[in-house]
């Protein structure tokens, strides 16, 4: 019993020392960049964003969508509304640029890294 | 001999219990550092702290010798980041060359407050930027400026170049990723002066003249045009046919501008980018500078024109280190990302992949533009 309880211990402690040596050598070796975002990198099918300015509103490319809506002041949920999520910009006077992300668009700029503005 | 017997099995079990439990602990151990480990690798917070490097040294009259920067040290000089409200000492220790600031506050104060912390004490000071295009205005919350489209002459132009860099100035400020010079503005319906080539160019001119008076440096682009098109929102990768009506503006302002910015668009045309996004693309940027030696700065690289043309990322760092591209803008709040895609540049010069010369033409290029002397 217990010689099969230390081999069984030995195996999964050999197992732990080369686990530990893989990620001690990725701190220390900056390996390739790993590729598992690539599942939601580039699905963009669903998502919207619309950009309005004054009466002025256009359907725009989701990735530029993301990379605007990092540089404006606020982000708000929009609670009633039943095809975006939300809403950014930087003034709340209408006639200057609000961006209209749905959820799949928000979700996307998380997660590809933008650093989306958090509500205030 | 009984005794014996006894004695020698139960001197054999406690050894084997021993060796047990020394099983035991060994497994407790290292199953603790590898859930260490992963947690240290996922989040990448150790990489900060382990390569922050010192600062550059300054000499008197300005003067930076280029021996005694580090490699690290220059291959951030050419990264523009994303400064934040709660990462503006984090971006400060990895060093860029620049940071982005967007709209941070709703106030004046909130702007200045922002600039001088994170050029306190620094030996370089960064190149603080924004777009500051008119209607894509980070101080809205409290300050309008004229939209592009609607300014109709080269004064207007012009004292919309020297109030904005007033402001710009005002609040720290140095460099403006503005005016835009692509003819035709189709998604923002605002950013470009929305004329032919010829007026486009003018009123850039004038508007570079206003910024220039307000010590703040420019940005013309997205060269070499047509960018700012969206027939399909769903396609990131964008072809265009450019005529010479497009580069015109570019080559008008080649000795005006501070900067150009590429754009990530592939074209053909008489700017012809070999199947690859303009800012890695050789072609184009060699045409791009038989007239102009300023600064060539990328678009953000996040974004999915580029992205997406490369299957990883360390290919695609390579290549825009490698193309003539002198700052690369990297908006993301992954900095431990930022600090690995450093270590893929350095390792790549260390491996022959990437000239060092190359990387000290830019470097030289960016010292200079920030008023220092190059030894």
């Amino acid at each position: 019993m217990s010689k099969k309880k230390i081999s069984v211990l030995r195996i999964a402690n050999i197992i732990l020392i080369i686990l530990a040596a893989i990620l001690i050598l990725n701190m220390i070796i900056p390996l390739k960049p790993v590729t598992g975002g690539a599942v939601f990198t580039y699905e963009t099918s669903n998502a919207a964003c619309l950009y309005t300015y004054g009466e002025d509103s256009t359907e725009m490319p989701v990735d530029i969508c993301c990379n605007e809506v990092q540089k404006v002041l606020r982000c708000d949920t929009l609670i009633d509304d039943p095809n975006y999520y939300q809403v950014c910009y930087t003034s709340e006077n209408p006639s200057e640029p609000h961006y209209y992300l749905n959820s799949d668009a928000y979700n996307y700029c998380i997660l590809n890294g933008f650093a989306i503005q958090k509500e205030a | 001999m009984h005794i014996i017997t006894a004695y020698l099995m139960d001197s054999q079990f406690k050894k084997k219990l021993k060796g047990v439990k020394a099983e035991q602990c060994l497994f407790a151990f290292l199953l603790i550092l590898v859930l260490f480990l992963t947690y240290l690798n996922v989040t990448g917070t150790y990489k900060i702290s382990l390569r922050g490097e010192g600062p550059i040294i300054v000499h008197e009259s300005k003067i930076i010798d280029l021996r005694e920067m580090t490699l690290r040290q220059k291959i951030s000089q050419m990264l523009i980041l994303f400064g934040q409200e709660h990462n503006l000492n984090d971006v400060r220790l990895l060093n860029p060359g620049g940071v982005y600031v967007g709209a941070i506050s709703a106030d004046p104060q909130g702007f200045k407050d922002a600039s001088y912390r994170l050029q306190e004490n620094k030996s370089v000071p960064f190149f603080i930027v924004t777009d500051m295009e008119g209607c894509i205005n980070p101080f809205s919350a409290f300050r309008t400026f004229k939209a592009f489209k609607d300014i109709n002459t080269t004064e207007e132009a012009y004292q919309a170049g020297l109030e904005e860099g007033q402001l710009m100035n005002e609040l720290g400020f140095n460099l403006n990723f503005a005016p835009v010079v692509d003819l035709e503005d189709y998604i923002w319906k605002c950013r470009s002066f929305n004329s032919g080539p010829v007026d486009v160019a003018e009123k850039a001119e004038a508007y570079i003249k206003g910024m220039h008076e307000s010590d703040v440096l420019v940005t013309i682009k997205h060269y070499p045009g047509k960018t700012l098109l969206a027939n399909d929102p769903h396609k990131e990768i964008l072809r265009t046919e450019i005529e010479d009506r497009d580069v015109y503006p570019f080559e008008y302002l080649s000795k005006k501008a501070d900067a150009v910015m590429p754009s990530h668009q592939i074209t053909g045309g008489v700017v012809d980018t070999d199947g690859k996004p303009a800012d890695v693309s050789n072609s184009a940027l060699n045409t791009l500078r038989k007239d102009f030696n300023g600064l060539i700065i990328t678009d953000d690289i996040q974004m999915l024109g580029l992205k997406k043309f490369y299957g990883n990322d360390a290919e695609m760092y390579i290549d825009l280190f490698n193309t003539d591209n002198d700052m690369i803008i990297f908006m993301t709040n992954d900095l431990p990302k930022v600090d690995q895609m450093v270590s893929i540049i350095e390792q790549a010069v260390k491996d022959g992949k990437i000239d060092e010369k190359r990387i000290d033409r830019s470097v030289i290029k960016i010292l200079t533009a920030k008023g220092y002397t190059v030894l």
